[in-house]
């Protein structure tokens, strides 16, 4: 149970550093967009980042939505779970 | 179940790991193609995960489906390293009879190289089975684990876990049907059937294996003999006599000793029709009333006492320890070679052996005489000591041996001998290794399909 307890920690720790990500790279964005910098590439560069961070929001916020629903689905299967892995005697 | 849960939280941890990296405010191309990859790679492994039950539910339809069946294949497996082993004994046997005899003594060589192919099978088959036993009781584990290396992010351990997955559905799946596989390679199983040889030990009435000797096989219409018994072992091609009664004699210094094979018929004998053809089948042998053989000395008693041990045996001088409840006879049989210089009984002489004798006999090309002393109740020793006359022969002459042994190999199927010889030898090694790599190529096939790039271009 240690590697699972493990790997939930770093999940709410991504989803956390992935939020504050999200701000500061919209933010770093923005001001990229908005420098009086004649060049035309480099402002490309903050509408990337913009728009990338755009979309991980949006997937920060729908993820557990679509989680759920690929696990409704499969409870309409049968087996919401898979068997335990007991040996099957012959 | 532990596996299970974390490739669920692994797939999960993917998934916020890509959306971290889409957050990144690094504007690096080459890290921001993970992102997407990422997550289409959780949602991939979540949608596995959910699945596989259903897939493995599936493949097991389509075994019954091809007549696949785990618990027949399991114990034909068991069956068919069994009936090689027996065949390696069986081998060893001949080659030791026909090492005996003079003329016959080159085809040791022959019988060295078949009963090295027969090794080579049985390697593959016990190798076949050990994997089969491993795909059987570890399958679900096999599964997981795969599932587990398949969500670990940044496709670190995919093809791995990929590998594992199809390798354990296909074996699980396929395995079975290598059964189906060997009937298509070869015309029929039943072929071998109709040439079934007996051998087994021989021992005597204090358990005690008889190392050499003759037999003897009386049938409705005659007699056979005398086979030759190696290292307490005999063998009897007995094709010619399927649907007759037999009785097989240990045949020795002028007497037919009644064994445990007495009218019977060899389809009861050897039990066929069972699922693993009987070309071999074996039957052990007891032979009633004879203590022991050797090189034209038979010691017999009747009736039997219970304790006898014949502590040493040679052609000069014999000791047997012997405790009875009841009096009983002890004979002695030699052939005319030898004479008996005197005969003690716990230390004291019996004085005249001629008081003894109790009639002559003609046995093959030699005479003999028989000797019979009533021992006591109760604990004794007996020491005999011989001479023994070097120009005479001891055993029967070897046309005689080969004289019976010819005429049962006339009636056996010898191509249905070799056929079934040949099939285990080259198909079963051939088909092992070939079944084995079909079932490898089909699983990277599947490993491909399962951990291939998945190049979903729908919304990312």
């Amino acid at each position: 149970m240690d590697i699972v307890l493990l790997i939930k920690d770093l999940i709410s720790k991504a989803v956390v550093v992935a939020w504050l990500l999200f701000f500061l790279s919209w933010i770093i964005g923005w001001a990229i967009k908005g420098a009086p910098i004649p060049m035309g590439r480099v402002r490309k560069v903050g509408q990337s980042l913009i728009e990338d961070a755009v979309w991980g929001a949006f997937w920060i916020a729908v993820g557990t939505t679509l989680f759920w629903f690929i696990t409704y689905i499969s409870s309409y299967l049968g087996n919401a779970l898979p068997l335990p892995p007991t040996p099957q005697m012959p | 179940m532990y596996m299970f849960l974390i490739a669920y939280y692994l797939a999960i941890l993917t998934f916020y790991l890509g959306v971290m990296i889409y957050s990144l405010p690094i504007p690096l191309s080459g890290l921001k193609r993970w992102a997407p990859r990422l997550i289409a790679d959780a949602f991939y492994t979540m949608i596995l995960l959910f699945c596989i039950s259903s897939v493995v539910r599936f493949s097991e339809a389509l075994q019954s489906l091809l007549g696949g069946n785990w618990a027949f294949f399991l114990s034909y497996m068991k069956a068919s390293i069994f009936f090689r082993s027996q065949l390696l004994i069986f081998l060893g046997c001949v080659n030791g009879i026909i090492s005996k005899l003079k003329f016959l003594s080159g085809f040791t060589r022959i019988i060295s190289m078949i009963m090295g192919s027969v090794s080579a099978s049985l390697y593959a088959f016990t190798i076949m089975y050990a994997i089969s036993t491993l795909v059987r009781y570890s399958f679900w584990t096999l599964i997981m684990l795969g599932l587990a290396l398949m969500a670990i992010p940044f496709r670190i351990a995919r093809r791995a876990g990929a590998f594992l997955i199809s390798f354990a559905l296909v074996f699980n799946t396929a395995l079975p049907l290598y059964i189906p596989f060997t009937k298509m390679l070869i015309y029929s199983e039943g072929e071998g059937a109709e040439t079934p040889i007996i051998f087994g030990n021989v021992i005597n009435m204090a358990k005690e294996p008889l190392r050499i000797g003759y037999i003897g096989l009386e049938y409705p219409g005659g007699y056979v003999g005398p086979l030759p018994v190696y290292s307490s072992v005999y063998i009897v091609p007995a094709a010619k006599f399927l649907q007759q009664n037999l009785t097989i004699y240990y045949d020795v210094c002028g007497h037919q000793f009644y064994t445990n094979i007495s009218k019977e018929s060899i389809t009861k004998l050897c039990k066929m029709g069972s699922e693993t053809t009987a070309a071999l089948c074996r039957v052990d042998m007891m032979v009633y009333g004879l203590i022991e053989y050797k090189e034209g000395i038979a010691l017999h008693a009747m009736p039997f006492p219970k304790l006898i041990n014949v502590s040493t045996f040679t052609s000069n001088y014999i000791e047997v320890y012997t405790d009875s409840d009841v009096e009983y006879g002890f004979y002695i049989s030699i052939v005319d070679g030898y004479t008996i210089k005197s005969l003690r009984i716990d230390g004291e002489s019996v004085g005249d052996i001629g008081n003894f004798f109790k009639y002559k006999w003609h046995w093959y090309n030699l005479n003999g005489k028989t000797y019979n002393i009533t021992i006591p109740v109760g604990t004794h020793k007996i020491e005999i000591e011989l001479h023994r006359d070097a120009n005479s022969a001891m055993e029967p002459d070897e046309i005689y041996v080969y004289e019976a042994q010819s005429l049962l190999l006339g009636y056996t199927n010898a191509p249905g001998l070799l056929d079934e010889i040949t099939r285990v030898m080259y198909i079963d090694i051939i088909g092992a290794a070939l079944y084995t790599s079909l079932l490898l190529s089909i699983s990277a096939g599947l490993a491909k399909l399962l951990g291939g790039v998945s190049r979903i271009r729908v919304i990312l």
